[in-house]
């Protein structure tokens, strides 16, 4: 199997990873390898961080979902997953370049945020919130206007000057209703949960090789009564920073892992280099609306 | 105080009508602004809060998953967030789980409240956007959950309801918590010797002057104004009514057809009798 492209890393995996391009950088060894196998369930000596995940002493993070399999998560880049007997790949996946994704971050001492992100004009643009803000369906119909699709879930940040976003992969997790109100159909598409009507899209246009500045981030947030609609950039940095803590992906388990300072230097830097804007939109939004208005605004 | 506080109750059963009332009461008696400030009695069901603590999404679980997981939240929640909450969850054990979503551990003290499913039906069909029919059937379902949306993604994660019995008597038979149960009829009918017992029960003023005016800020004409001018966050999509519809008892003798009367106490008869619903 060919080795894959993930954030900059070569990955090579005992199970197939169709969302990512291919490995054609150098002959390095791979940083990343993914092997199938044997995984205890305890950690020794590990922490529990949150209810299905520990973190030990030397860095290594286990993951448990109780359907799909153990993952254990080594410093090293060695994982191991020993999935559940009726666990699909897909599901595997879904947690490997999700979760696993975000462990591997934050052992490597990267930002990441929980966001979509999206090229526009040669840089990253980021789109961060929570679940049901909008995140996936705003890069999805900025996928349709022709970019590329940079990261879904997971936007991870590498603090250079300035800095930088390393692609994931260009696949969307997306609802039903969200994919039918963009005109697309889910048929023969993966689904995110078995008998779950989340499917997995990968996006038309080709993937992204390259690390890309980040331009921009839009923090998606929904109108209260009597509110207006609206882009607002956000000035003081002290703002920007907390929401940015609010926005990082697994914030726990960089703590966990010793990285409240790397993590705090990060946002800073992105306080200070990069504009972040806060997009607060009604409910019913179409998202359309709002695709020329972030680009003019990214675009000053 | 440590652990949860939980204001449960099956749907449409008075649950914000407290948390109005809890809203103002735990900000010494001031006006409430209905899209913000129940954020003091929050739902402990919500995607957002339930992701936070459980340090994943559980979008990208399967249902028997969260059913798992949930215990394990809740007890977090009860060591890192204590505090009050609202909950529809009922105190059994869903499906493919070992223990009920809020295990006992987790939980300070349960405000149970109840009312007469009669009532109930009527009010959940406007909520949900059921027919009275559906709604009746809906009552006596013991697989009956909310928060699943198969189609997008709900605001809250899935509680396992059951039928309008099992779930009032899941919570009236919690064994190791402290209980109180309140009847909706009962706080409409003497609003200040119920909610008084309520502030005793939680270890909050109960002084007259205090829960009166707690009281005044959360009077039903007050919630249901706020919600014609600025709408209420927390309506359901389906609706066919404003959340604040009436706010009255015995509003099934005309609303509710006899057959579908007599269908929810031919269901529900022993735990009628048991609350007193004759």
């Amino acid at each position: 199997m060919t080795d894959g492209l993930l954030c900059g890393w070569r990955i090579r995996s005992d199970i197939a990873l169709p969302e990512l391009l291919d490995w054609q950088g150098d002959d390095r060894i791979p940083d990343l390898v993914v092997r199938l196998g044997e995984v205890d369930e305890r950690l020794p000596e590990g922490r529990e961080i949150s209810p299905l995940l520990q973190i030990d002493g030397t860095g290594a993070g286990l993951l448990q979902v109780p359907m799909v399999g153990r993952f254990l998560v080594r410093p090293s880049g060695g994982i191991t997953i020993a999935p559940q007997p009726e666990a699909s790949e897909a599901e595997i996946r879904l947690f490997l370049l999700g979760s696993v994704l975000g462990m591997v971050c934050h052992q490597r001492a990267l930002l990441p945020l929980h966001a979509s992100s999206v090229a526009i004009d040669g840089g990253a643009v980021a789109f961060c919130g929570p679940s049901g803000m909008g995140k996936s369906t705003l890069a999805l119909r900025f996928a349709q206007h022709g970019h590329s699709v940079v990261s879904d879930d997971i936007c991870v940040i590498e603090t250079c000057e300035p800095p930088r976003v390393r692609p994931c992969f260009p696949r969307l997790k997306l609802w039903r209703d969200t994919m039918e109100d963009a005109a697309l159909s889910p048929e023969g598409l993966e689904r995110n949960r078995r008998g779950q009507e989340k499917f997995h899209f990968r996006a038309p246009h080709a993937g992204v090789r390259e690390p890309l500045p980040l331009r921009a981030i839009f923090l998606l947030r929904r109108a209260g009564s009597g509110e207006g609609e609206g882009i607002q950039r956000l000035a003081a940095p002290l703002d920007i920073m907390a929401a940015l803590e609010a926005e990082t992906f697994r914030l726990q388990v960089g703590h966990a892992l010793g990285r409240a300072e790397t993590l705090f230097q990060a946002r800073a830097l992105i306080a200070n280099d990069v504009p972040v804007y806060r997009l607060t939109r009604r409910a019913d939004a179409q998202p359309d609306r709002w695709l020329d208005a972030i680009a003019a605004t990214i675009r000053g | 105080m440590s652990g949860l506080t939980l204001i449960a109750s099956y749907p449409k059963s008075g649950n914000t009508w407290l948390r109005a009332f809890l809203a103002s009461h735990l900000r010494d008696g001031r006006p409430i602004d209905l899209n913000a400030d129940l954020s003091e009695v929050p739902n402990l069901t919500s995607r957002s809060l339930q992701d936070c603590h459980a340090g994943l999404e559980h979008s990208d679980l399967s249902r028997q998953e969260v059913a798992l997981l949930r215990p394990l939240t809740s007890r977090r929640i009860a060591r890192e967030q204590p505090g009050f909450y609202k909950t529809h969850d009922s105190n059994l054990v869903p499906p493919g789980a070992r223990e009920p979503a809020i295990p006992p551990d987790a939980i300070d003290r349960v405000v149970c409240i109840v009312r007469d499913p009669r009532d109930v039906a009527v009010s959940a069909a406007a909520h949900f956007g059921w027919s009275l029919d559906d709604s009746v059937d809906r009552m006596a379902d013991t697989a009956f959950c909310i928060g699943h949306s198969p189609r997008r993604l709900n605001a809250n994660v899935e509680q396992w309801i059951s039928s309008w019995s099992a779930h009032v008597e899941s919570w009236l038979d919690a064994g190791g918590v402290q209980l109180l149960m309140l009847r909706y009829e009962d706080l409409l009918a003497d609003p200040l010797e119920s909610f008084t017992q309520l502030c005793r029960f939680l270890d909050l003023d109960d002084t007259r002057h205090a829960v009166s005016r707690s009281l005044e800020e959360s009077r039903f004409s007050a919630l249901a104004g706020q919600e014609a001018r600025g709408g209420f966050r927390e309506r359901s999509r389906t609706s066919t009514a404003p959340f604040f519809r009436a706010g009255k008892a015995g509003e099934w003798r005309t609303a509710l057809p006899a057959v579908l009367a007599e269908r929810v106490v031919g269901t529900h008869s022993r735990v009628m009798a048991r609350v007193g619903y004759g």
